[in-house]
């Protein structure tokens, strides 16, 4: 009956994103796509933390450069947006196995913390390559991106894309996690790497795939945020950038499916609810970051677990 | 020569700086599984505090220092207890719960007092000269001065009745309510500690640079690379090595500045922070 309930829910939902530009402003929609684009930067970081365990103060880095990488090929190259983010993609893949590696050899939380030095001097590099980058004046990504000849341009067919992209992205981790080895590796390394190493799971193996795939899927928000911001600065992707998904992450719930989507939801439509005056508004913000992780310590989606199994929270998850 | 050197005694203060960061996080991740990162926040308010002590109630700045560091550290274990005393273990949660800390002192002191950069104004006491090179008074008063915070931070868990107490908490915290330590009173003591660590270092911001209220985070990412580095070598939380990490890392990025341009001094900072976790991990730690 549960997998049933579980499963009306999930079409309702989806049934009731793709009517929703039906009935919103377009204002909402932006706001929405905004958020989805953000879900599925914080779906990859619940890849690395919620789901294996580590931790990584460069994943917005790694969303900066996909970004930058696709938007460069673009503006610059020429290249259609497709390619550019399968490029970008790719690039960030490839660097992300090139500084996971080193990392490897660094036990428990270590090895996500070695990434703190990786998130800083990404965006020092972003800032200091001027010529390249812009610099702190930012890059103008002004083409509208067109994908199988559809131009994206008016917010119902960002809304779309996002959502699309957001759904694929979810499923394909979803498949993973629960019908694969290595979703299990994952949750071995995380539940305890030495455990895991005696039953015979490669922890190393599992920890870079882990890396490798919770920073692609990074650059590929980031690759879609570019086109839709139009505009980007290296600022945001630097460690604070980080915080914030992982906040979302948090909030939402780590190591659930729907966490992510919840949480990039809350963090980015409370901000845009509480209009106040921007120091006023993120003095709240903090606030109820501090009240919502000591009342809910497990997010959004373990207060909606606790519930359904009218239990403590006994469950490692 | 006089480059070199004036390199060195500017590193030498940023590091002091880490250093004392380093150590008031180093206590609270020690013994409590936290990782505070409104830890530079309240380096910044232990400033304004003294700042503030200084303007309106033109206390003489002996004086106001010590009630404005004081303060801070009371503040902040006043704060611990209705937040990290809850989470205590818990690293994400508490880093969590520190970040959203951090939003909250960074923003309601630009409401307070506005992001104007604040002075705490001293005599300035002159500069020496070393061979060719100028060096201010006031930055080597400042050097020695959280040299000398370490001796006392050491003198204190070595020989102290509550210092004793605070590295039993730190072994085994069950063992040592066990014996009859008093739990909520060792975590009362390793923040108001660490709050007075940090309003030092932010005494020493306001008087040597300026104050604002968004400089926190570049010097809790930096203590925290330090407690990183210098655990890597001796265990995390040990003071000594986080101190000397926190110098480490404030030479290299001076040096490293004078060597190349200003602004890829964080570069340096970073560098250093990766090649020693590696070289750490390497050794089997």
């Amino acid at each position: 009956m549960k997998s049933q309930t579980r499963l009306l829910v999930i079409g309702v939902s989806v049934l009731l994103g793709f009517i929703l530009p039906l009935v919103a402003s377009e204002y909402t929609l932006t706001v929405l796509s905004l958020a989805l684009i953000y879900a599925i930067i914080a779906t990859g970081y619940n890849v690395l933390f919620g789901y294996a365990g580590q931790f990584s103060f460069g994943h917005m880095a790694f969303a900066g450069l996909g970004a930058y990488t696709c938007s460069l090929l673009v503006t610059k190259g020429g290249w259609p947006y497709v390619w550019a983010l399968l490029a970008g993609m790719t690039t960030v893949s490839f660097l992300a196995a090139a500084v996971g590696y080193p990392g490897l050899a660094l036990r428990g939380h270590f090895f996500g913390i070695s990434t703190l030095a990786v998130g800083e001097s990404v965006v020092l590099l972003l800032t200091n390559l001027e010529r390249l980058t812009g610099g702190t004046q930012g890059l103008l990504v002004l083409q509208r991106p067109r994908i199988l000849g559809f131009e994206i341009s008016s917010p119902e067919a960002w809304y779309y894309t996002v959502l699309t992209v957001f759904l694929c992205v979810t499923l394909v981790v979803w498949i993973v996690i629960t019908k694969t080895t290595l979703g299990k590796a994952w949750i071995a390394v995380r539940g305890d790497e030495d455990l895991a190493e005696a039953l015979g799971v490669h922890s190393k193996v599992a920890k870079l795939t882990a890396f490798v795939v919770g920073s692609t899927l990074a650059a590929l928000g980031g690759c879609l945020y570019a086109p839709f911001m139009s505009c980007l600065t290296p600022e945001q992707f630097g460690v604070s950038g980080t915080i914030e998904v992982l906040m979302m992450v948090l909030i939402g719930g780590r190591g659930t499916v729907v966490g992510p989507l919840l949480g990039s939801l809350l963090l980015t439509w409370v901000p845009q609810v509480l209009r106040m005056g921007p120091q006023l508004r993120l003095v709240t913000y903090g606030l109820i970051l501090v009240v919502v992780i000591l009342v809910m310590p497990r997010g959004v989606m373990g207060l909606v677990e606790r519930r359904r199994e009218g239990t403590s929270v006994a469950r490692v998850s | 020569m006089a480059a070199l050197l004036q390199a060195v005694l500017n590193g030498l203060a940023l590091g002091s700086f880490y250093g004392l960061v380093g150590i008031g996080l180093a206590v609270t991740f020690g013994l409590w599984g936290i990782l505070n990162l409104a830890q530079g926040e309240f380096m910044v308010l232990g400033g304004y505090l003294v700042w503030m002590l200084l303007g309106t109630l033109h206390l003489p700045l002996p004086f106001a220092a010590p009630v404005g560091i004081v303060c801070t550290g009371l503040l902040m274990a006043l704060v611990a207890r209705g937040t990290f005393h809850f989470t205590q273990r818990d690293l994400v949660n508490g880093f969590i719960i520190s970040s959203g800390l951090s939003l909250v002192i960074q923003n309601g002191l630009e409401l307070a007092v506005t992001g104007a950069a604040r002075e705490i104004h001293v005599p300035s006491l002159g500069s020496l000269r070393v061979f060719g090179a100028s060096i201010p008074v006031l930055r080597c008063l400042f050097i020695g001065l959280s040299v000398v915070s370490l001796a006392a931070a050491l003198w204190i868990l070595g020989r102290t009745r509550i210092g004793r107490q605070i590295r039993a908490a730190a072994c085994n915290i069950d063992g040592a309510k066990f014996v009859g330590v008093n739990a909520d009173r060792v975590e009362a003591a390793s923040y108001v500690f660490s709050g007075m660590l940090a309003a030092l270092a932010g005494v020493g911001l306001g008087v040597l640079f300026v104050l604002t209220p968004y400089l926190g985070a570049r010097y809790v990412l930096k203590g925290f690379a330090a407690v990183l580095l210098g655990g890597a070598y001796r265990g995390l939380g040990n003071i000594t090595s986080t101190f000397v990490a926190g110098l480490a890392i404030g030479l290299v990025e001076s040096v490293g500045t004078a060597l190349t341009a200003a602004q890829w001094q964080d570069l340096f900072a970073y560098a250093l922070l990766y090649a020693g976790l590696l070289v750490a991990s390497k050794a089997g730690r």
